[in-house]
């Protein structure tokens, strides 16, 4: 089971911007300990020789005529004016 | 103007370069926002450029038309299938907090930039979004997003490394030019980093390494590192430890600054990037392009 | 055919559009029906965030205007919806359920709200959700908490909470809603209703805020099987704006709902995984719920049989992974930089920081920190994650060379009160069992009613669903066994006693 302590929270906290106080690290540490101890049993399945999901690869196998995603023509579109732009 | 540089007695200086090469395409590399190299600030933005909610990366044909054409150029192996991936940081100028880019699972892989019979070898050559611009704390947006091509250079040996660095950007300029895949005349259109450390004798490893960012010009890049190799060795004669610094070069004033904060490769999380497929070049797109390289008439 | 005397909001968005197009009854009464009805009934059930008066009336009468001048109307012509308030609306605020979105006015529609109204349908407002869609009972909220319609003070489910609810209390007869981990289908099961989650990549994502990226599908919550093929219909196919996209024409979805109604099942292999259902904590009112539907898709010509999904216990972790560290990544645009809150600070750092703090409610600050630390896990969690994924897929798979569909309860229990699950964050995860697989592996799937628990000590009747999982654009397929179990039971026609 995983051991997640007071300075791990705070380090991710700070990872991702956000802060918290004693209390929010608290209650940070209880659910991460919980969760990553459910992740964490994911070690325990055998995934030698499986590829990764990749979801894009699943819907290009569906194109019907088969083929490949097309990607964008290289045709300029349409800008933000310049009063919607935030200062 | 070359000068004489002074280094420690018997360190090596060692000169890693990364280049990045501002494509011609008439829009973005994941959105139809308009992308020319010379737009005023904010005047090149749209929905996914400011990263509003609900948008979604679509990526341009042309950029990857480009890509493979310079990557032809340069000698490099094309990546049948190349992948997309998020690396992650927080800036101003990054809207989505992650830039797609394509660093470890690249377009083409290998390539050479040679001058006068000494060869700078590449590692990996792919595509990336470009992020927005930071100027006197004010964000502008309208060069995020435009298409980079990323070529990654080998760490090298050298003793006149500042001279043969800026003989190395001068001659991928040349090669730039006549592939014609971008405005290699514009400022902007193709910037370099330069990783420089020393490995004094006797020591197991190199020393840290810091990092110029951005320098434009053969003759900047020349100074900007012998600069560099300069700071470093007094830091060293003294005594002190070289931190591990991002650096920008002013030519005019011939000064380096240390940049604001630029993130570490170690704080930075990468994930696939699940919004767009992997790149898949065939053998009928690679000979397209390097039709395109052999006719100089052919437009980017 | 419509009965008159029966009140609008009884009807369901086929009989709306017919009735529109026919001109029995123009589509500005029919949205002045709906608009009055909100007022009677959401206050109690808080269900929708933004009601656009104005601008529904505005294309009411459009619609009556384009009649009378002779133009063709399209499927939904004069028919009200509601969208889950993370697809972007032109000039309606789009929170995501978010005080860091509050004040966002988008410029323009995305693609759902765009297929709507040209559909011809009559957009009233925007609908209550969880947080960013995270979350199973629309709690997660710095908004008001939504009600169930059946019963007042249990949740109606989440993260589609306000579709589900405000179709229930037949505000409308369909709201658009999101799927990545159960958040269609599992809020239709609570509020008695029919959700819908697409195959991936059927229905576009542009427009719809990203959560799980590679799991989200937009898809319709509605009163009966018909009306949500007619709305799958209108948003189905290609869009070059969304890369995973199916470039494949859709299928004809009403013909299949018609096929199920008048043709029966006969031949139709339904599976069933035995080993989840054996899971202790399984309502016996559900599981008898699910017997009865079961006996009825029996007689209509279905044919029963056991199969094994050896890697479902992995389901909700692997989707846990993903979906923390795919909703961190996701959200890391939400910087106070740009659109929404936006906090001062000394630095950028401190100004995001501030800005995040402030702007992001507790669900999403845990699932940050999770996701975070997903992403930077030195042994690989988020890859681990995606094989364990590909071998959940490969089970549907053989599972689906011996069988046309899976059938599962959609919840193990009825529903909760408010409050009840709040603080157990992993109990909430582990009820999402019957639901994710589908998400993980792509397949489509879809939640009809199948009867009510009914009312014992200490919680009221309460709606279950039957939930049906097809292979990949077997949305036909799908549809057709949910129309041949509804023509044989009468749980769709039934109304929430608190709002007739």
């Amino acid at each position: 089971m995983a051991v997640i302590t007071d300075a791990d929270i705070e380090a991710l906290a700070h990872l991702c911007r956000v802060e918290l106080d004693a209390e929010g690290v608290a209650r940070g540490r209880s659910y991460l300990g919980a969760i990553v101890g459910l992740l964490e049993t994911l070690e325990a399945v055998d995934t030698s020789g499986i590829p990764p999901f990749v979801a894009a690869e699943l819907v290009a196998a569906l194109h019907d005529p088969p083929g490949p995603t097309a990607l964008r023509e290289d045709t300029p579109g349409p800008r933000v004016p310049a009063a919607a732009v935030p200062s | 103007m070359t000068r004489v540089t002074k280094v420690m007695a018997g360190a090596t200086v060692m000169v890693g370069l990364e280049f990045r090469c501002r494509l011609a395409t008439r829009s973005k590399l994941f959105s139809p926002c308009p992308s020319a190299i010379d737009a005023t600030p904010d005047s090149q933005v749209d929905a996914h450029t400011l990263a509003l909610p609900g948008t979604l990366p679509t990526l341009n044909r042309q950029a990857v038309g480009l890509a493979i054409r310079l990557a032809l150029a340069l000698d490099a192996e094309i990546e049948p299938v190349s992948r997309w991936v998020r690396k992650h940081y927080f800036a101003p100028t990054l809207a989505k907090g992650y830039q797609i880019t394509q660093r470890e699972s690249p377009l083409a892989r290998g390539g050479t930039i040679e001058v006068a019979g000494r060869a700078l070898g590449l590692t990996s050559i792919y595509l990336a979004e470009d992020v927005g611009e930071l100027r006197a704390g004010v964000v502008d947006l309208s060069r995020a997003g435009a298409p980079l091509l990323e070529l990654a250079g080998e760490p090298m040996i050298m003793r006149a490394t500042a001279e043969e660095a800026s003989a190395f950007l001068r001659a991928l300029q040349t090669i730039i030019r006549a592939s014609r895949v971008a405005d290699i005349d514009m400022p902007g259109a193709l910037r370099c980093d330069a990783h420089v450390s020393l490995w004094p004798k006797g020591q197991d490893e190199p020393g840290t390494h810091c990092t110029i960012k951005d320098v434009e010009s053969g003759p900047a890049l020349e100074q900007a590192i012998a600069a560099e190799v300069l700071r470093q060795t007094a830091l060293l004669d003294q005594g002190m430890a070289v931190a591990a610094l991002t650096l920008g070069y002013d030519a005019a004033d011939d000064r380096l600054w240390v940049c604001g904060d630029h993130p570490s490769a170690t704080q930075c999380c990468y994930l696939p990037e699940p919004d767009l497929p992997p790149l898949r070049i065939d053998t009928a797109w690679i000979e397209r392009a390097r039709a395109e390289l052999r006719d100089p008439r052919s437009l980017s | 055919m419509r009965v008159a005397r029966e009140p609008l909001s009884a009807w369901t968005a086929s009989e709306t559009a017919d009735a529109v197009r026919s001109g029995e009854v123009s589509a500005l009464t029919v949205t002045r029906a709906a608009l009055d009805r909100i007022a009677a009934v959401d206050p109690r059930l808080h269900a929708w965030t933004l009601v656009d008066e104005r601008g529904a009336l505005a294309a009411a009468r459009g619609v009556d205007a384009a009649r009378a001048r002779g133009e063709s109307l399209g499927p939904l012509a004069g028919v009200p919806t509601g969208l889950k308030d993370n697809f972007v609306t032109a000039g309606l605020e789009t929170t995501g359920g978010s005080r860091i979105l509050q004040g966002w006015i988008p410029l323009r529609d995305g693609f759902h709200a765009s297929r709507l109204r040209a559909a011809g349908a009559v957009l009233l407002g925007k609908l209550a959700l969880d947080e960013f869609g995270m979350g199973s009972s629309n709690e997660n909220t710095p908004f008001t908490a939504v009600r169930n319609p059946w019963a007042l003070d249990f949740v109606p489910g989440g993260s589609s909470g306000g579709s589900a609810a405000a179709v229930a209390s037949r505000t409308i007869c369909f709201s658009l809603g999101s799927d990545s981990g159960g958040s269609i289908r599992q809020p239709a099961s609570l509020c008695g209703i029919v959700g819908l989650k697409p195959t991936y990549g059927r229905v576009s994502r542009s427009g719809l805020i990203a959560f799980v990226s590679s799991l989200d599908q937009p898809g319709p919550l509605t009163r009966n099987v018909r009306d949500a093929a007619l709305v799958l219909g209108c948003l189905a196919g290609h869009d070059p704006q969304d890369m995973n996209t199916i470039r494949a024409p859709a299928p004809d979805y009403l013909e299949a709902v018609t096929r199920g109604r008048m043709h029966g099942l006969a031949g139709l292999r339904i599976g069933v995984h035995h080993e989840a259902l054996a899971l202790p904590g399984l309502d016996p009112a559900v599981r008898a719920c699910f017997d009865a539907a079961l006996a009825a898709l029996t007689a209509a010509g279905a044919e029963l049989l056991e199969v094994s999904l050896p890697h479902f216990r992995h389901a909700v972790p692997t989707y846990y992974a993903l979906a923390s560290a795919l909703a961190a990544s996701n959200l890391a645009r939400f910087d106070g930089a740009r659109q929404g809150l936006r906090m001062t600070g000394e630095d950028f750092v401190r100004s995001c920081t501030a800005t995040r703090s402030q702007g992001f409610g507790e669900e999403v600050k845990r699932r940050l920190l999770l996701g975070t630390h997903v992403m930077r896990d030195p042994s690989g969690l988020y890859e681990r994650a995606t094989r364990v994924q590909t071998l959940i897929a490969r089970d549907y798979t053989a599972a689906f060379e011996r069988c046309d569909l899976l059938a599962s309860p959609t919840t193990r229990l009825p529903g909760f009160r408010l409050g009840e699950r709040v603080h157990d964050p992993v109990a909430m995860y582990l009820s999402d069992i019957f639901v994710v697989g589908a998400n993980l592996a792509g397949l489509p799937a879809i939640s009809v009613p199948a009867g009510f628990a009914p009312a014992i000590t200490g919680r009221p009747r309460l709606p279950v669903g039957l939930h049906l999982i097809a292979p990949l654009l077997a949305e036909p397929t799908l549809l057709r066994v949910a129309a041949a179990h509804e023509a044989s039971t009468a749980w769709h026609l039934e109304v929430p006693p608190g709002v007739a």
